[in-house]
């Protein structure tokens, strides 16, 4: 007895260390669970490329070609009602295009599901096939490291948004490779691909826009904030330097971007913080008006 | 007094260590995925030996993408575990070459999109980990030959998608992992901090 009252303080400690720690613990891990863009956005197939337009103006219906880059047939504002499953390709090593297996298929490599969006109004242009009952179906990657369930789960979270968009078959139809195989063509009759990555969501009203289909730095770029990031802040990037080792590429196959365009944030001071969608409408509603596009004249 | 005041700091210490032992990555990465935490990037591969198979890449492609493995092994705490005649169960990376237009149902020359893809990246077989980090136990990886010109080109987008096929994301600084027409074809120092010592 006399040792266990000697040693009460230490066991006292003890225990409070052991449910501090797992206090700790548990609010640190129970973090909110994603969004539905985070889920979209996150673990999806990455690439490097060039940018061929540098502004959201080059977008907006009507706008002229940058490059091989051709503007969206409309911009509308919509919201996020509901996510389907849509196409998805396997692997095959050959230069042919990938084989459409069935969404499920274990052998599917590539997914894209259709985001359902009820159009609530076409801001610039005009929708084609596949608008039906006001709404659109706009394929976007499913990512392997989310299903379909998980994101209709949150799809309350998905928000609002401004998106440029084309009807896939009339898309491929102007760029001049139509889609031949009838399963295929069907399919595209039915969805809308977005244009220039251009999704630009309020996720909680009032909010800075997000751009999930984007790169982090080329939203920035594109809306005119400043992307803060952790390596932003480890090392400052020094001017490329080109010798005999690692000589300085030039583009040749396909023209880039123009440094003409003005980005969304205009002329005012770079912020870290992307504009709000409301701020964001009015920029592309004047780029409509400039080109001629707005639904609205009146408002120009 | 003496034995209490140590077990205290001793309670101090075990309370942070549980606490953080138990928590999610807390800082800013442009490393792998985690659910909890979501990066810029991709699962990270599963292991620290990687074996890849290229064996359909035309020459100009598999000697660039040989530089890749060799610069990945070289410069990171991953190792190069073997190249595979033919892509078998553990192999890890799977390259392959094309012109490419619209393979994936991906817009290769950028006319919807506004990105002219060189290549892309796909984990085609992903692990979920306890705790919510995913992981990526087979990548695909494609280079577009239409824009496979040169040589620094064809080695800086190796070492771009091997960069992507082992967890790393885009970044800002002198590295192959800065997108677009960057020329550099090695990984960065803050690259390798992500990668070495995960393994």
């Amino acid at each position: 007895m006399v040792n266990v009252n000697k040693r009460l303080p230490l066991i006292l400690t003890l225990l409070a260390a052991v449910l501090t720690g797992t206090f700790a613990g548990t609010l640190l891990t129970s973090s909110p669970q994603p969004s539905f863009w985070a889920k979209l956005r996150y673990g999806a197939s990455m690439s490097d490329g060039q940018y061929l337009f540098d502004s959201v103006a080059d977008i907006v219906p009507g706008a002229s070609d940058s490059g091989a880059f051709k503007a969206a047939a409309a911009l509308v504002q919509g919201t996020v009602v509901d996510i389907e499953p849509g196409i998805a390709y396997a692997s095959d090593d050959g230069d042919s295009g990938a084989p459409v297996v069935p969404y499920d298929s274990q052998d599917a490599a590539m997914r894209y599901a259709g985001l359902v969006v009820r159009v609530d109004k076409v801001l610039a242009g005009r929708l084609g096939q596949g608008y039906t009952d006001g709404k659109i179906r706009i394929r976007v990657e499913q990512p392997a490291t989310t299903t379909l369930a998980e994101l209709k789960e949150s799809i309350g979270t998905a928000g609002t948004g401004l998106m440029f968009v084309h009807n896939l078959a009339e898309r491929q139809q102007l760029l001049g490779r139509p889609v031949t195989d009838p399963a295929q063509l069907t399919y595209a009759r039915t969805v809308y691909t977005p244009i220039g990555e251009g999704l630009f969501v309020e996720e909680s009203a009032g909010g800075p826009v997000v751009a999930p289909l984007m790169d982090a730095r080329r939203a920035a770029q594109l809306l005119g904030y400043t992307y803060l990031s952790e390596d932003s802040e480890a090392e400052p990037s020094p001017t490329p330097t080109c010798d005999d080792l690692d000589p300085c590429f030039t583009p040749t196959s396909k023209p880039s971007a123009t440094a003409t365009s003005v980005p969304a944030g205009g002329t005012e001071p770079a912020s870290t913080t992307p504009p709000s969608l409301t701020a964001l409408r009015s920029t592309l509603l004047a780029a409509a008006c400039a080109e001629g596009t707005s639904a609205d004249s009146t408002s120009c | 007094m003496r034995m209490p005041a140590l077990a205290l700091l001793f309670a101090i210490v075990a309370s942070l260590s549980a606490g953080l032992t138990a928590a999610t990555p807390v800082l800013a990465n442009t490393f792998g995925f985690f659910v909890y935490h979501p990066t810029w990037c991709c699962p990270k591969t599963d292991n620290r030996d990687v074996y890849w198979n290229g064996s359909t890449l035309t020459s100009n492609m598999i000697t660039a993408a040989d530089y890749g493995m060799a610069n990945l092994d070289y410069q990171t705490d991953l190792r190069i575990g073997g190249y595979d005649d033919t892509a078998g169960t553990h192999t890890d990376l799977v390259m392959f070459d094309a012109r490419y237009v619209d393979y994936w149902g991906k817009d290769w020359d950028g006319s919807s999109t506004g990105v002219n893809i060189t290549g892309a990246t796909k984990c085609v077989r992903v692990l979920a980990q306890i705790g919510g980090e995913y992981t990526c136990d087979r990548a695909e990886l494609r280079f577009d030959l239409a824009d496979m010109t040169t040589t620094t080109i064809r080695k800086k987008t190796a070492c771009h998608e091997i960069g992507h096929a082992i967890g790393l994301g885009h970044t800002n600084l002198t590295s192959c992992m800065k997108q677009g027409t960057s020329t550099t074809q090695t990984y960065s120092s803050h690259d390798r901090s992500h990668i070495n010592g995960e393994w």
